[in-house]
């Protein structure tokens, strides 16, 4: 088994670790999203479409959002899972936030954040990356800002955070900041 | 009653940051005035240093550290208020650093907010202050040269291009109709580049709103060259002329209206000078 995921906590929530791994060549995103829409609670995860992510930096700041979310007991869904797909959306709708951002019937790659907390403390890597490999068909690749270039559509990006024509998007760490401040101040501009 | 008081008394002595970020953060209090308390941190809220860069080298990551800044809530305002007023102004500051931030001009990046929390997150300026940096360069003159001849070539050689770049990068602000509200030599920052240069940066969002209004325009500017004569008396007329000098120049970069406009904020400034920065209530 190959360890290619990520591993963290943030400074501020200790208490919770976050697992993030990510997946092409996938084939059974229908499947996903079907178990995740009837509930089953093996799928506690949040699937994104790296479609619509420029980088590690962008998916930690819908986290970082979720979580402070959580703490302020403010979250506008039922789970924290659904709330990081959520905050990764500028717009207060969360139906067009999850359809916009989490992955979708045809998605060939997929990214999963996993929170283990509490409970569900993680006690054994493999064996947690074993479980998600048995939900997702596809081929687990080293996570990091190079494997998520070549998935991006910056068109969808530009559309989906309503970026205008004149803002130049082709420097990740720019198109990073910009959208990292947009999903931040979601509900308050 | 007498508990509540001692309460009340030891949230004023020391105003309280969350406890999951004092535990959690290693922060290091670095200026406190009547509004907020300004916090340095290494870390960022939210890219832990355990991840490597090559894993996350399209993060917008900054190597002077960050700023949280905490509005602590005001024991001596009724609660609801508190925390109404502390939400809309932390709000209010960070979409306009957003804003401008997405306009280009140069302010300090926008990281995270918790508004019910009254903190904001940033990126650290690496740089001096335009107060200290003008006192550093005018001790160096001093000590160089001895007449007063001499002493102006040099001012001219080094304060005034950098004057001139703080000029621009107010009317980059006042053209996006954004007014600062506190424009002083401490909340311009003179940034190092890579190649040694330094970048104006203008900080503390703080009080500042959107207007369209010539006139506060003026009173922004006044403000400033009130700071320059109370911080740099010597040469405060010789500064500020600079500094207008690149505003001017600077207003609109060319747009059609700009020279109008620019024309009716220095209308307004001739009459603020001579009124003060508040408006007569008079008639």
């Amino acid at each position: 088994m190959t360890l290619n995921h990520l591993d963290l906590y943030l400074p501020q929530f200790p208490d919770s670790q976050i697992f993030l791994t990510l997946y092409t060549n996938v084939t059974n995103a229908s499947t996903i999203r079907s178990n995740l829409l009837s509930g089953n609670t093996k799928y506690s995860y949040a699937f994104l479409d790296p479609k619509s992510i420029v980088s590690i930096s962008h998916v930690l700041a819908a986290v970082y959002r979720a979580l402070t979310e959580r703490a302020a007991g403010s979250m506008r869904t039922r789970t924290v899972n659904s709330e990081i797909v959520f905050s990764m959306s500028p717009s207060m709708s969360i139906g067009d936030g999850l359809k916009r951002f989490g992955s979708k019937d045809d998605s060939t790659s997929i990214l999963v954040v996993r929170l283990f907390e509490d409970e569900d403390k993680c006690a054994d890597v493999t064996q947690v990356l074993t479980a998600l490999d048995e939900i997702v068909d596809g081929d687990r690749i080293p996570i990091s800002d190079s494997a998520i270039e070549p998935l991006t559509d910056i068109e969808i990006v530009r559309k989906n955070y309503k970026i205008p024509k004149g803002v130049q998007l082709t420097n990740r760490e720019e198109a990073t900041k910009i959208i990292s401040g947009a999903l931040a101040l979601r509900g308050y501009i | 009653m007498n508990d509540d008081r001692k309460k009340a008394e030891d949230s004023e002595a020391l105003p309280a940051l969350p406890k999951y970020l004092s535990e959690a953060l290693d922060l290091k209090l670095i200026s406190q005035g009547a509004e907020a308390l300004v916090y340095f941190s290494k870390a960022h809220p939210y890219l832990p240093a355990t991840l490597s860069s090559d894993v996350i080298h399209n993060s917008p990551i900054s190597p002077a550290g960050y700023i949280l800044k905490f509005r602590p809530p005001k024991p001596y305002r009724h609660a609801l208020l508190d925390a109404q007023l502390t939400k809309h102004r932390t709000l209010s500051e960070v979409r306009s650093l957003y804003k401008m931030m997405l306009a280009g001009v140069h302010v300090p990046m926008f990281v995270a907010v918790d508004p019910r929390q009254g903190l904001i997150w940033m990126e650290n300026i690496d740089g001096p202050s335009l107060k200290k940096w003008i006192w550093g360069q005018e001790e160096e003159i001093e000590k160089k040269v001895s007449d007063e001849d001499s002493r102006l070539t040099m001012r001219e050689q080094t304060v005034k291009p950098t004057l001139v770049a703080v000029g621009h990068e107010i009317s980059k602000l006042h053209f996006m109709d954004m007014v600062h509200g506190d424009l002083t030599t401490s909340n311009l920052v003179l940034r190092r580049k890579d190649d040694g240069s330094l970048e104006p940066v203008i900080i503390d969002f703080g009080l500042s709103q959107q207007s369209t209004l010539p006139e506060d325009k003026a009173v922004d500017l006044y403000v400033l060259e009130r700071a320059f004569i109370s911080t740099h008396p010597m040469h405060a007329e010789e500064y500020i002329t600079w500094l207008l000098e690149g505003y001017l120049a600077g207003f609109g970069q060319g747009k059609k209206t700009a020279k109008f406009k620019a024309r009716e904020i220095m209308k307004k400034l001739e009459a603020v000078r001579l009124r003060g920065r508040k408006r007569s209530m008079v008639g």
